[in-house]
């Protein structure tokens, strides 16, 4: 939950202004916004408090049986070791979700930088950092993030968010130039360097808080791409330590017991693909209710 | 026109260089001694020197990229030190055609059903069929490609008429010479229909996973395209000319709308050479994508550098493929 709060706190500084409450209700009037941030609030819920209130150990092996099919007291089943699937599903949520926004943040925090300073200044600088972006680009991005991975040596869960966070920084770069080019010709922006502001001072004082609003939609789709990005490292076996439960890794150890049981790969197939849904339906429509067009 | 797509080929030299000096400094800070990743533990010294000396590890970096790019421009990648010496660029020939071949059937099925997909949700706005292909349209771009493929080998996998994996089945495997290594026209030049459709079977469930995300995003796309079309004045001229629907739509609406379709088409080409990667892993199929992990596993980063380029490079060359062709549609790109 606190990733959400912090990223929800995030998005709202320049909304409150003109009022949390209005962002709020006209996401829930989208229904499928609505929907996606339930989902996402629910999973992210369930992963924090289902290991603690479960009691049992996600990681060791139990006295129940192996490959036990889904009851009341096992809703997902057990898998190979008699290990309760519903409480590794969301404590391996715990994993997913932590390496999702870590990556989504270092793309923010190395993206914007890159591409605000590439809008502003314009000429020479624009034009290297944007080579830049553009070689990153022509490689296709999971490949991207295989080959880095490589570079941090191997499976660890540090590596897999450096990719993967390193990997999101174009898209960062490319929004927030884009919107700096916009803002920097707006008359308040000449107003405030007729004035004889510094740059730095424009830049955050009059730029950024106009980018907050995009570029949090963007976040929030990244995130769920992120996940799955992640996930697909793990599956490759290039991604976290052995031994964490990240969904991804779950799948995979999932598919080598698929012959004897179905749901060590079933279900955290299926939160993973619930949490991406989520998080692509919440951003939607968090684009949709901050388009001043729609307002 | 000509000169414009000239330009933009040249334009392609200086990236296609960069995109082989980044592999090269990014493979060659990979923490380690490379020769020991090579070798492993059990190489002796005089095996290390040579392979130290064969890489020209002992010049400097400058001069080993040199000697690497050089050997690339005469199609030389390199050799692969921890299987027996064996040329990259053979393994690339043998590789390459599996997954173009999986990758232009996934688009097919992509191109087709999503054009389809959206043109039905296009025209029957609002209606039940509409939120029902665009919600699985929702679902296709959230789903793990690798987990769906999973739970196709589940549903359908070992069972007639398919396969579990791989490209052909074992007991032909042996007896079957490639002569293009593209198995569905290898297969029908030697006229051999029950080889022909036993390639089919194998490519059917990995083509199918692999085309879900563009297929969703084509469809999306192709939806929103055309219903901003739709609301133009042209289509009103039409439909008061008294055209039938069907002939508004598909000739009028959709031709206007087909620029940007066949850019996104093009655009996902790219993009599923990349999920390519997991898609071949889940369904082993020989291609460059478990080529290029089964390499990062083994630390053969000669082979890991062959892999990336061939890949990037036809990444690149789709996304000048999709510039292109929106250039070639609207005139005013081209200033």
């Amino acid at each position: 939950m606190r990733g959400v709060k912090e990223n929800g706190g995030e998005i709202l500084l320049p909304v409150r202004r003109e009022g949390f409450p209005r962002l709020f209700a006209e996401l829930m009037k989208r229904r499928s916004a609505a929907i996606g941030m339930g989902v996402v609030i629910l999973l992210t819920l369930m992963s924090l408090f289902v290991p603690i209130l479960h009691g049992g150990d996600p990681l060791q092996g139990t006295e129940a049986a192996a490959y036990l099919g889904p009851s009341f007291h096992h809703p997902f089943g057990t898998d190979v070791l008699g290990r309760d699937l519903f409480l590794r599903v969301f404590y391996g949520g715990r994993f997913s979700l932590a390496i999702g926004f870590s990556a989504v943040l270092l793309s923010l925090a190395l993206g914007v930088p890159l591409g605000a300073v590439a809008g502003y200044a314009g000429g020479k600088v624009d034009a290297f950092l944007m080579r830049l972006i553009d070689l990153m680009l022509s490689f296709p991005s999971l490949l991207l993030a295989i080959v880095l991975t490589t570079l941090f040596g191997g499976a660890s869960m540090s590596g897999l968010i450096l990719s993967v966070g390193i990997v999101g920084i174009p898209q960062f770069a490319r929004q927030m130039r884009g919107e700096v080019l916009a803002i920097r010709e707006q008359e308040y922006v000449m107003a405030a360097r007729a004035l004889g502001f510094q740059h730095l001072r424009i830049l955050f004082k009059h730029v950024l808080p106009n980018t907050i609003a995009p570029l949090t939609v963007l976040a929030t789709l990244r995130v769920g791409t992120a996940i799955l990005d992640a996930a697909g490292l793990s599956f490759l076996g290039l991604g976290v330590e052995v031994g964490v439960p990240e969904w991804g890794t779950m799948i995979k150890i999932g598919r080598d017991e698929m012959s004897q049981t179905i749901w060590p790969a079933l279900f955290p197939g299926l939160a993973l693909t619930l949490i991406v849904l989520g998080f692509n339906l919440f951003g939607d429509g968090l684009r949709d209710a901050l388009d001043p067009k729609n307002k | 026109m000509f000169i414009f797509v000239l330009r933009r080929f040249l334009g392609l030299i200086p990236v296609l260089f960069f995109v082989v000096l980044t592999v090269f400094v990014l493979l060659r800070s990979v923490p380690g001694d490379p020769v020991r990743n090579l070798l492993g533990e059990k190489g002796t010294q005089q095996e290390r020197e040579r392979v130290t000396k064969e890489l020209g590890l002992d010049r400097s970096i400058p001069v080993q990229f040199w000697i690497y790019f050089s050997g690339l421009l005469r199609g030389d990648m390199g050799k692969s030190y921890i299987r027996n010496e064996r040329p990259i660029s053979e393994d690339i020939a043998e590789r390459f055609p599996a997954t173009f071949e999986l990758a232009l059937c996934a688009m097919v099925l992509a191109g087709f059903f999503g054009l389809a997909a959206g043109i039905l949700s296009a025209v029957l706005k609002g209606k039940w069929l509409d939120y029902f292909s665009m919600t699985l349209a929702l679902v296709g771009i959230s789903v793990p490609v690798f987990w769906l493929g999973l739970l196709l080998i589940l549903a359908f996998g070992g069972r007639a008429p398919f396969p579990s994996g791989g490209r052909l089945d074992l007991s032909v495997f042996h007896s079957f010479e490639p002569t293009t290594g593209f198995y569905l026209i290898d297969s029908l030049l030697q006229g051999n229909i029950s080889l022909f459709f036993d390639v089919v079977m194998h490519l059917a469930l990995p083509a199918v996973a692999l085309a879900t995300i563009p297929l969703a995003v084509i469809s999306r796309m192709t939806r929103s395209s055309l219903l901003e079309t739709m609301g133009k004045d042209f289509i009103r001229t039409a439909r008061a000319k008294g055209l039938p629907e069907r002939r508004v739509v598909l000739k009028h609406a959709l031709r206007a709308s087909l620029i940007s379709i066949l850019t996104v088409l093009a655009l996902q080409f790219g993009t599923l050479l990349a999920g390519a990667v997991l898609t071949e892993t889940v369904f082993t199929w020989p291609g460059l994508g478990t080529y290029v992990v089964d390499a990062v596993n083994n630390r053969d980063y000669t082979a890991v550098q062959g892999g990336v380029l061939v890949i990037a490079t036809v990444f690149v060359l789709a996304n000048l493929v999709a510039d292109l062709s929106y250039a070639l549609a609207d005139p005013r790109v081209r200033l």
